[in-house]
């Protein structure tokens, strides 16, 4: 097979989508112009450029081979200007005018799901102008649903904060049907769009064909990527404002942009499965991707947590590596939701433990039983004395365990009942 | 070499192999029917001991919980052995493979070679007339085979202390292995306090060689008992396979799980067999010697006779686990060496609501993996493994069993939907277990109280039918079987093991099953002018 020829630039090289899409391009061999802010870390050729900057027209050409297509992926999300002289508008035009300038006819624009006409967010609006400006028969729009996997950036990593900070989450339309897609699966459509030899159509939706309520997708978030269950309270959105704007000011790790908010009060349901066809795109299934993404981590967490708890020592590699593995055989690579105080203090796992019953793995007792078979190997003296030790230290020992085990009795006799 | 039809042997556990010697060596072909494939490898020649496991050696992991993390499942409810020495697939699949249905009975049984001997205590005791029932067998006519078997083993233990006779005085028996600090100082206080009528304390009698015989050596002390011996110094039937199947006269045939056996003496026996494959083996021989365990060697014989629709007893030993604490050994060491099986037992004599005695066992806790220690303590993991901490240097772990009459579980062949015969076992326990188990626990407390013992609070726990594995009673000779162990409408099927036991009584009965089998077999094979 021939090495293909075809040469992609892709402008926003740096970001959430446009990294993955430029690792992707290369793995696939092709070869890739990239232009971004700062410099992307997968070896490509590139130029710096931003939204504001004049287009550098030596990146369409003095390369090794002509640019078949633009992936036009970058986005400025902080603005200071009006909408009608955003940067968005006015570089992106420019990035148009400079490809039709230079011949080259495949031109790709990073849309959404939420552009069009009116929509209740400036990104939405702004994405509708400029696929209003895509008049070329292989000028393109990618009407991209909600981006999910990779890491936590952008919208992404404010949906991640969202579903994990916190147990309650007042919301409106939790009811409103999202359409989730791979990072991934994002980029092999944008790729395919920029390839596809006879474009039959000059929008082509990457979003998940079968949509679901927003906040059944933020509870799969929530107990994937966090390990916990959380509560979603219908709100009207004059109050989500004012809580996004509360949250905004504390001084929490948290940021939430009001404008991504808008962007899903205001996000409609758009007809995917037939442009899905017509690229021979199936993203992925939801719930398997996010196991398959999150479940080793968080079964890694789950390890040293427990086995942290039941030995009071940092536990080994291959003890975790037989946690894990436990976990995988015997409990089908489920993890327990799990307190996030307890990464940081593993003894919080204690009040969890349920004082008796079944030592299955679907509770913490039978969980913390296992990690207590696994940390045996290297309890040692503190468990196995090979020299004598005092009767009044043992003495000690033994009533201060005592007593915070009968304190502990009525918290973990709560605390452990078996999860849902 | 004799061309007559083989003795067809269905087991090769305890019973299986120790029919198969008599009956090879008098020169007999002899064909051993085998469900599972290959034995359960030997654990490592070069694995440490349990202290330098617990403390960290490289490895440690793959030793104490099995590479394929067999040792991470659930199995409280059972032997810690049943977990520690042994992979998921030895006891998985049993009851399907011999199409018994259990309720309420936690039937324990492997379709491996050597059968639960790969995972034996190893506790030996003969059985005298009253252990037998006073009718079917007697004391007398199993003498000579106790010896045979005994030799062939490897039996060690002590001829001179007050359970010596218990256990049976007679055998050759090689010298004690060393007692741990701790049992040596229960036994010591024992030895210094008055006497009681109605309880003994002494040395175990194991099937633990403190001498090697063969290839197997004598016991290192490793304190890994619980995971399979690495020297082999526990008895196992396996080894025996071995040696049978080196002979000309015997073959193996594994891999083939009988499900049907028939014949009579006018004509050959048969058993039928599957393979994982689905093709189906039929295997004639002069008789068929039924050792599949007791509850699969029922089904067989009851499927032989159409025995329909009409309960069976099966008798089971119910027995108590329980914890006591020696307060003086607390603060000592654990020491590096150790045996890990049983080190002292002792006999309690019960007189309500039945006459009749317990038998006891202690086992040196530390000898016993954390896991099995902190199963049912309702303290949190961590609390317990510092409980233990205190604890292990002055602590022991008890079992003790009832005689059979407690139990009161039962079994019926019955015919399925899919056309095939099941049986249905239901396990339960006679009406005065409760009251039984009040008494003995009583006489437990009171009596190592009396030692400077202490049994631990909420420590005493019972098992579930079943879960004690001793298995008999179900088709009793002389009264349900001949008294060769044969069916009486199919007499070309004898069941050569526990299923024909008159009596289930407090002791451990895998010797006398096998003496049984012995004495079985050699009447066989004298019955055939061999000698």
């Amino acid at each position: 097979m021939t090495r293909p020829r075809d040469h992609l630039l892709i402008t926003g090289a740096n970001g959430y989508v446009g990294a993955r899409l430029l690792s992707m391009a290369l793995a696939d061999g092709y070869d890739v112009t990239a232009l971004s802010r700062t410099r992307p870390i997968a070896a490509s050729r590139w130029f710096r450029w931003s939204l504001t900057d004049p287009v550098p027209t030596e990146a369409f050409g003095s390369g090794t081979t002509p640019i078949t297509a633009i992936l036009h992926i970058a986005h400025q999300w902080e603005s200071d200007r009006p909408e009608d002289e955003d940067e968005n508008l006015a570089g992106s035009r420019a990035l148009l005018a400079a490809a039709r300038v230079a011949g080259i006819k495949r031109f790709v624009l990073a849309s959404s799901v939420s552009a069009r006409d009116g929509a209740l967010n400036r990104y939405g609006r702004v994405k509708w102008r400029l696929t209003q400006e895509l008049n070329g028969p292989e000028e393109l729009a990618a009407r991209i649903g909600m981006v999910y996997g990779g890491p936590r950036l952008g919208q992404w990593g404010a949906m991640c904060a969202l579903a994990g900070k916190l147990p309650v989450l007042p919301m409106v339309g939790a009811n409103k049907g999202v359409q989730p897609i791979h990072v991934d699966d994002v980029c092999r459509g944008l790729l395919r769009m920029a390839l596809i030899p006879h474009p039959d159509r000059p929008v082509y939706g990457l979003a998940a064909p079968c949509p679901i309520p927003f906040g059944h997708w933020l509870k799969l978030l929530a107990r994937h990527i966090h390990g916990s269950s959380l509560v979603i309270l219908s709100l009207p959105l004059s109050l989500v404002l004012l809580a996004v704007r509360i949250v905004n000011r504390l001084p929490l790790p948290i940021r939430v942009a009001e404008e991504r908010v808008m962007g899903l009060v205001g996000l409609p349901i758009i007809e995917t499965a037939a442009d899905l066809t017509a690229l021979g795109l199936a993203p992925r299934p939801l719930e398997p991707a996010l196991a398959s993404e999150f479940g080793r981590r968080r079964r890694l967490e789950e390890a040293r947590a427990a086995l942290a708890c039941v030995s009071g020592a940092r536990p080994r590699p291959s003890q975790i590596a037989a946690y894990c593995r436990g976990i995988e055989r015997h409990a089908n690579g489920t993890t327990l939701p799990m307190p996030r105080l307890a990464h940081r203090y593993p003894p919080l796992l204690r009040l969890f433990e349920p004082p008796f019953g079944s030592l299955d793995l679907g509770n913490w007792r039978g969980r913390l039983h296992m990690a207590l078979t696994i940390a045996e190997c290297s309890l040692g003296d503190t468990v196995f004395p090979t020299t004598p030790v005092s009767r009044f230290r043992v003495g000690l020992c033994l009533l201060s365990t005592i007593i915070t085990e009968c304190l502990s009795l009525p918290v973990r006799m709560i605390l452990g009942r078996r999860p849902k | 070499m004799s061309t007559a039809p083989p003795v067809v042997i269905v087991g090769t556990g305890p019973a299986g192999v120790s029919a198969a010697f008599p009956l090879a060596q008098a020169g007999l072909p002899v064909c051993l029917v085998e469900a599972g494939g290959e034995s359960l490898p030997p654990p490592s020649a070069s694995r440490p001991s349990l202290s330098e496991l617990r403390h960290g050696v490289p490895d440690a992991l793959d030793y104490l919980i099995g590479r394929d993390l067999g040792g991470l499942r659930d199995m409280s409810r059972y032997s810690p052995k049943l977990r520690t020495a042994a992979s998921p697939s030895f006891v998985d699949g049993y009851a399907a493979a011999n199409r018994i249905d259990a309720t309420g009975f936690d039937l324990v049984g492997t379709t491996t070679p050597g059968g639960l001997s790969n995972i034996w205590g190893a506790v030996c005791s003969t059985f005298d007339d009253d252990d037998l029932g006073q009718c079917g067998l007697c004391a007398k006519d199993l003498a000579p085979s106790y010896r045979v078997v005994a030799e062939r083993i490897g039996i060690s233990g002590s001829l001179d202390d007050d359970m010596a006779s218990f256990h049976g005085i007679g055998l050759p028996t090689q010298p004690a292995v060393p007692l741990s600090p701790m049992a040596q100082s229960l036994l010591d206080r024992y030895d210094r306090t008055e006497k009681q009528a109605d309880f003994k304390l002494g040395r175990s009698r194991n099937a633990v060689l403190s001498q090697g015989i063969g290839t197997r050596k004598s016991c290192t002390q490793d304190n890994l008992c619980m995971w399979r011996c690495r020297h082999q110094a526990i008895y196992n039937a396996a080894n025996d396979l071995s040696d049978l199947e080196a002979m000309p006269n015997v073959t193996v045939l594994r891999n083939l799980t009988v499900r049907r056996v028939g014949g009579s003496s006018s004509e050959l026996g048969w058993a039928e067999g599957h393979r994982a494959d689905g093709s189906v083996v039929r295997v004639a021989g002069r008789r068929i010697l039924l050792a599949a365990g007791a509850i699969a060697s029922a089904r067989l014989a009851l499927e032989a006779i159409s025995r329909f629709d009409s309960p069976v007893p099966v008798v089971s030993a119910p027995a108590i686990a329980f914890a006591i604490l020696l307060p003086s050994r607390l603060g000592r060491a654990i020491p590096a060496q150790s045996f890990g099986l049983s080190q002292l037992s002792f006999r309690l004599d019960l007189h309500d609501p039945r006459p009749g005695y317990a038998l006891g066992l202690l086992y040196d806790a530390a000898s016993i993996s954390i896991a099995d220690l902190v199963a049912h303590m309702p303290l949190t993991r961590a609390g317990a493994a510092r409980v233990l901490a205190g604890l292990l240097p002055g602590l022991m772990i008890g079992l003790a069993y009832l005689p059979g009459e407690y139990s009161a579980s039962h079994a019926t062949l019955r015919k399925r939907a899919d056309g095939f015969a099941h049986l249905d076992l239901r396990g339960a326990y006679a009406p005065e277990h409760p009251a039984a188990i009040q008494h003995l626990a009583r006489g437990i407390r009171r009596h190592f109280a009396r030692l400077g013992a202490w049994v631990l609070p909420g420590s005493i726990s019972a098992y579930r039918p079943g879960a004690e594995v001793h298995y008999g009673g179900i088709l009793p000779l002389g009264k349900a079987t001949g008294s060769l162990g044969e069916m009486p409408d199919a007499d070309a099927i004898h069941i050569i093991d526990g299923a024909v036991l008159p009596r289930v009584p407090a002791k451990h009965h895998t010797l006398t099953i096998m003496a049984n089998a012995d004495r079985i077999g050699r009447a066989l094979a004298r019955r055939w002018g061999h000698a």
